[in-house]
C-alpha cells in the first residue's frame, strides 16, 4: 500500500471490523478483516485492541472454544460513539481529498 | 523458529512488564496460533517478525498509555479530544532506523498540539468553535477544537465521561497447554469419516474437470471453426476472381467468400473476446467457490 494508516484510523477500522459481529469476535479474524482493507502486519493489532479495551471502546469475554478459552472482543456504547466520531471525520476528510482529485486529467 | 520458541522468547522479552499486562499479550499471541491452525505456524512466526519487535510494540504502546493517559481523554468535559498518536508500523518492510527518528517526532507535534487544544478548549467551553487554526504541522491531527460544538459531545459525554471499569477485565490463563487439541480431533474425524467425503470429494472434481474440458473444448471448436471460415471465404473469394470470366458465377462467388469471411471474423473475435475478458471472470469466480470451504473453515475454526 502507498499510504500510510494513521492511528486514528486503524482505531476507527478497528472498530468498524468489530462492530460488525454482535456476538463479538476474535483476534485472528480481526486481524484477517481488516487486512482485507490495509496492509497490516499481524503483530500491530494486538496493542491497538488493548488499548481500546483499556480505552472502554471494547469490552471482552472469554468463551470456550474447541477445547480452550477464546477472547471474544465486543464494540461498547463508547467505542459505538467513538466509531461514528471517526466516521464522521473520514467522510469530511476523503470528500476534501477527492475534491481536490476531481478534475485531474 | 517454531511457535514454542517465538512464545518463550517473548515472554522472556517482556519480562519486565507488569504481570497481568504480559500474561494478557501472551494469552492473545497463544490464542492467534490456535486460530490460524497448526499448519500456519511457520508462516505466522515468519510474519510476526522477530519476538523483539513484538515486544517493542507492546511496550511502546505500555509507555504511551502509562504517561499520557490523563490527558489523553476520549470524552471528557470538554468534549472530544485527539489522541497522541503513536504511529503504529503497517507495512511489513518498514526496519529502517529513520522511520524511527520520523515518528518520534511526530509524537511530539503531536504532544504541541495537545497542549495548544486544551488551552482553547477550557478558554471556550461548549461554544461551536469552527477553528482550524492554520499551522502547517497541526493540519488535520487538530480537529479537536472543530469538534467542540459537535452534537456527539452534547449528547454523550454525559454517560462516559468517567472511567467505567465495569470489572470487564475479569481474565483467566487457562489457556496454555490445551493446544492442538482440536486438530487432533479434526484429524481423527477426517479419517473416519473417509467413506463419505471421499465420494463427494471426487464428485466435485469430477464436475470440475468436465465444467473445464466443456469450455475448453467449445472455444477450442468455435475458435476452429471461425478460422477455417476465414480461410474458405479467402479461397472462395480468390477462385471468384479467377472466374470472372464468367461474371455471373465469378461475382456469386466473391460475394459468397466475403460474407462467410466477415462471419469468421465476427466468430474469431467473439471467441477472443469470451477468452479476454469472460474467461478470467468464470476462473476467478471458480476459484473463489473452491475457496470458500476453507475460507470458512478458518474462520470458525
Amino acid at each position: 500500500m502507498v499510504f500510510n494508516t494513521g492511528s486514528a484510523l486503524l482505531d476507527a477500522i478497528v472498530l468498524a471490523v468489530v462492530s460488525k459481529e454482535q456476538e463479538g469476535t476474535y483476534g485472528y479474524k480481526i486481524t484477517q478483516d481488516v487486512r482485507q482493507a490495509i496492509e497490516v502486519s499481524e503483530s500491530t493489532l494486538y496493542p491497538v485492541l488493548r488499548r481500546l479495551q483499556k480505552e472502554d471502546c471494547l469490552e471482552v469475554y472469554d468463551q470456550e472454544f474447541g477445547g480452550r478459552n477464546r477472547r471474544y472482543y465486543k464494540i461498547t456504547d463508547k467505542g459505538m460513539v467513538q466509531l461514528k466520531l471517526y466516521m464522521g471525520e473520514w467522510e469530511i476528510y476523503y470528500r476534501k481529498i477527492n475534491i481536490i482529485f476531481e478534475g485531474v486529467k | 523458529m517454531t511457535r514454542l520458541e517465538f512464545m518463550k522468547e517473548l515472554e522472556s522479552l517482556l519480562l519486565d512488564i507488569p504481570l497481568d499486562e504480559r500474561n494478557e499479550a501472551l494469552a492473545y499471541y497463544n490464542g492467534y496460533f490456535d486460530d490460524a491452525g497448526e499448519e500456519q505456524e511457520e508462516e505466522i512466526v515468519k510474519e510476526l517478525g522477530s519476538p523483539q519487535k513484538v515486544a517493542a510494540l507492546i511496550k511502546a504502546d505500555l509507555d504511551t498509555n502509562s504517561t499520557d493517559r490523563e490527558n489523553k481523554g476520549f470524552f471528557t468535559e470538554k468534549g472530544y479530544q485527539e489522541t497522541i498518536g503513536s504511529e503504529y508500523e503497517i507495512t511489513k518492510s518498514e526496519t529502517s532506523q529513520s522511520n524511527h527518528n520520523s515518528t518520534s517526532r511526530t509524537n511530539s507535534t503531536n504532544q504541541t498540539n495537545q497542549n495548544n487544544t486544551n488551552q482553547t478548549n477550557q478558554n471556550n467551553t461548549g461554544q461551536t468553535n469552527y477553528n482550524y487554526n492554520g499551522g502547517a504541522n497541526q493540519g488535520y491531527t487538530n480537529y479537536s477544537n472543530y469538534q467542540n460544538g459537535n452534537s456527539y459531545n452534547r449528547k454523550n459525554y454525559n454517560g462516559y465521561g468517567g472511567s467505567s471499569n465495569n470489572g470487564n477485565n475479569h481474565y483467566s490463563d487457562q489457556q496454555k497447554g490445551k493446544t492442538g487439541s482440536s486438530n487432533v480431533l479434526f484429524i481423527v474425524l477426517a479419517i473416519v469419516t473417509f467413506p463419505i467425503w471421499l465420494p463427494i470429494v471426487l464428485t466435485v472434481l469430477g464436475i470440475a474437470i468436465g465444467v473445464i474440458a466443456t469450455v475448453v473444448g467449445l472455444i477450442f471448436g468455435f475458435g476452429l471453426t471461425g478460422i477455417a471460415l476465414i480461410g474458405s471465404g479467402v479461397i472462395l473469394f480468390v477462385a471468384g476472381l479467377a472466374e470472372l470470366a464468367t461474371p455471373f458465377y465469378g461475382l456469386l462467388m466473391i460475394g459468397g467468400g466475403l460474407v462467410i469471411t466477415g462471419l469468421g471474423m465476427l466468430i474469431t473475435i467473439a471467441v477472443g473476446f469470451v477468452c479476454k475478458k469472460v474467461l478470467p471472470v468464470l476462473i476467478s469466480g471458480f476459484v473463489n467457490l473452491c475457496r470458500l470451504p476453507f475460507r470458512n473453515r478458518r474462520a470458525m475454526a
